[in-house]
């Protein structure tokens, strides 16, 4: 376990002029749990996960790993406990992506670097593991941006050290990458067991895959909880609320403010209330349980079975229409 | 598999077998094959001169260029990989510059008292030579690593080292100014380079270096490939990169320095071998690029020299007459398709 008390990050670009980003920042990284680091461009997510994976030297306060000052740790120690994903370009474009996992195997190797059987072994599992087997003789260079992220984390899972850390690993991914991999993420922290810390602005996939929360921000420093926690305790309401943008605490989505001028009842089954309320929303209504205040009643049978005010329309296109016209 | 990948090794091995016969067997005065051989076996030949020119000459110019040629291209592919930039070489960085004002400095200021180059040459003016140069190359290349720490981009450090370049040159002249007719002459010489500085008794000290050179470098391989990931994420696999630097500094700085100051500052080997291997190779993984690097490297030295004592009667070409014919077409070919080719991406 990574436990850090009254931690100071930053750089030391020289003895006179320290550029300190976090004072006194306490916090412990747990085993078997995949932990967020959220936060708005610029609060230093970086400089937190170099600091802690030894690319950076703390600038006061301690960091241990299980009771064992990192700084006492030599480079090739810490390559057998961190394996990094970061954002950096890599000049690797000329190689194959097997030699690129390979180099996974790196702190593990001989003199020379050769890979024995258990290594391809661990290499080939690596590549799997991501998806990206049927791509192993094809060069980096001719990868996508969302395969080469996904090369760089095989070359992390190679590494097979108990914590992993990555710096935002589904910035180049779509959708279903992104689903995939913090999945995939999910299950070697719980499965596994292994640390494993990413950063994200993805909140969505965060808050429905993280099972801990580091909401990092200039005003209030490191907060970090289970994600359930943090949310129902309010923590995410602030967060990255600027002036119109709102957390909605019920489904975890952020929402522009909206001026609400006008009030709803409405009455749907389940399945269709979110969308039913995200209309009414998007156009200026809130929704109210007391009938007298609305100044419509909308009642939902199916989605091609709506009551507004009595009025039988047919689809939600025609309710838009309804609420433009009122 | 293994041993196919290994083959690509055996041709420019029997290369370098061809061109250094051929080197042996070649050059401005006309001895029979079968002379040679008699010679080089150590056997009697009917001319006193022939045996002294196979021997003291030709043997030893050859095995100049291979040693040479591989010093040159293997700090090259040094140096492309910890810039992280596939058009770094010895020239465009300016550490050649920097070992030809060392080189300056000592023939210029000291060449008449030193006797550097003349036909009774001591070996302390070839040693203040190496030392010039040595300490030259050393300091540019600690320019430009210094550099690199923050100017990021690739291209603005190359024309640093250009910069360099000029800077140094700026200093040539004005040393060749207030030099001696001969100092200058010398100096010129040396800078059009050739493999014909070495004598057979210089040979052993300039063979060590490169040696060592050479061997810093086969011992940097695997991290070399780590650097390729860059040096954060070389850090990340357990690369202490402040003594790699320093040890590639030394390795490149060694076998930039000693062959400059035996043969001149010699343009495009150390810039476009790597680049030739790396084509005909299809992966910038250094277990098999250095070596390859490497015996091309010696092979296109040997092929240079070959052909700089073609015109038998008017004596030697110039090495820097010859190696940009045929590295600066590889090179406007590599930047031409650099985006098909793998590893500009």
């Amino acid at each position: 376990m990574i436990t850090a008390e009254n931690l100071t990050i930053g750089y030391l670009p020289n003895k006179r002029r320290n550029k300190i980003v976090h004072r006194n920042l306490c916090f412990s990284l747990e085993t078997g749990e995949l932990t967020c680091l959220l936060g708005a461009n610029g609060t230093g997510k970086s400089t937190l996960l170099k600091t802690i994976s030894g690319l950076l030297p703390p600038l006061a306060g301690s960091l241990t790993i299980d009771g064992r000052d990192l700084s006492s740790f030599t480079t090739h120690e810490l390559a057998k406990i961190f394996a990094l994903v970061l954002t950096d370009k890599t000049m690797a474009g000329g190689l194959k992506v097997i030699d690129m996992v390979s180099m996974g195997r790196y702190p593990h190797t001989g003199f020379f670097g050769r890979l024995n059987s258990g290594d391809h072994e661990i290499v080939e599992n690596a590549m799997s593991m991501v998806g990206i087997s049927d791509k192993a003789y094809s060069y980096v260079s001719e990868l996508s941006d969302g395969a080469r992220q996904k090369v760089m984390i095989a070359k992390a899972l190679a590494q097979e050290c108990p914590v992993m850390i990555l710096d935002e690993p589904t910035a180049y991914l779509d959708i279903t990458g992104r689903i995939e991999l913090m999945n995939l993420l999910h299950s070697l922290a719980n499965k596994q067991n292994k640390t494993v810390l990413i950063s994200t602005h993805d909140v969505e996939q965060a808050l429905m895959l993280g099972d801990r929360l580091w909401l990092l921000s200039d005003e209030n420093s490191l907060q970090s909880g289970s994600t359930e926690d943090m949310v129902l305790s309010g923590g995410m309401d602030n967060f990255f609320a600027i002036g119109s943008i709102k957390f909605d605490r019920s489904n975890g989505s952020f929402r522009p403010q909206y001026f609400y001028s006008q009030k709803a009842f409405v009455e749907a089954p389940e399945d269709l209330m979110f969308w039913t309320k995200n209309m009414l929303i998007r156009n200026g209504y809130t929704t109210t349980l007391n009938k007298s205040e609305a100044s419509i009643d909308v009642k939902i049978i199916s989605p091609t079975e709506i009551f507004a005010d009595g009025t039988l329309l047919t689809s939600f296109a025609d309710l838009k229409h309804k609420l433009e016209n009122r | 598999m293994k041993h196919s990948r290994f083959a690509i090794l055996l041709l420019p091995l029997s290369l370098i077998v061809c061109l250094f016969a051929a080197n042996l067997f070649a050059g401005s005065v006309k001895i029979p094959a079968s002379s040679v051989i008699d010679i080089l076996f150590g056997g009697e030949t009917s001319k006193e001169t022939w045996q002294y020119i196979v021997l003291y000459s030709r043997l030893p110019q050859a095995v100049t260029a291979l040693f040479a040629g591989a010093a040159l291209a293997t700090a090259g592919l040094m140096l492309q990989t910890v810039f992280a930039n596939p058009l770094a070489g010895p020239s465009i960085l300016g550490i050649d510059s920097g070992a030809s004002l060392g080189v300056a400095l000592v023939m210029l200021m000291f060449g008449g008292t030193l006797g550097v180059f003349s036909a009774d040459f001591g070996i302390s003016g070839y040693l203040s030579v190496i030392l010039g140069a040595f300490i030259g190359s050393i300091l540019v290349l600690g320019v430009i690593i210094f550099m690199s720490t923050f100017v990021r981009s690739n291209i603005m450090l190359l024309i640093i080292g250009i910069m360099i370049g000029y800077l140094t040159s700026s200093v040539v002249s004005l040393l060749s100014f207030f030099s001696t007719a001969e100092g200058v002459f010398s100096y010129t010489i040396w800078g059009m380079g050739d493999f014909s500085g070495v004598s057979l008794r210089q040979l052993p000290i300039f063979c060590t270096f490169i040696a060592i050179g050479l061997f810093v470098a086969v011992i940097l391989i695997k991290p070399l490939n780590a650097l390729l990931l860059g040096e954060r994420y070389a850090a990340n696999l357990g690369v202490n990169v402040k003594r790699m630097r320093i040890m590639l500094l030394i390795a490149t700085g060694i076998l930039i320095s000693v062959t400059t100051a035996f043969c001149g500052p010699i343009a495009f080997i150390g810039l476009t071998v790597p680049h030739i291997a790396r084509l005909l190779l299809g992966t910038s993984n250094h277990n098999l690029l250095l070596p390859l690097t490497l015996l091309i490297g010696s092979t296109i030295a040997l092929l240079c020299n070959l052909i700089s004592v073609l015109p038998a009667a008017t004596g030697m070409i110039p090495l820097n007459a010859i190696t940009p014919v045929l590295g600066a077409p590889v090179i406007i070919y590599v930047i031409v398709n650099r985006n098909k080719i793998q590893y500009f991406n």
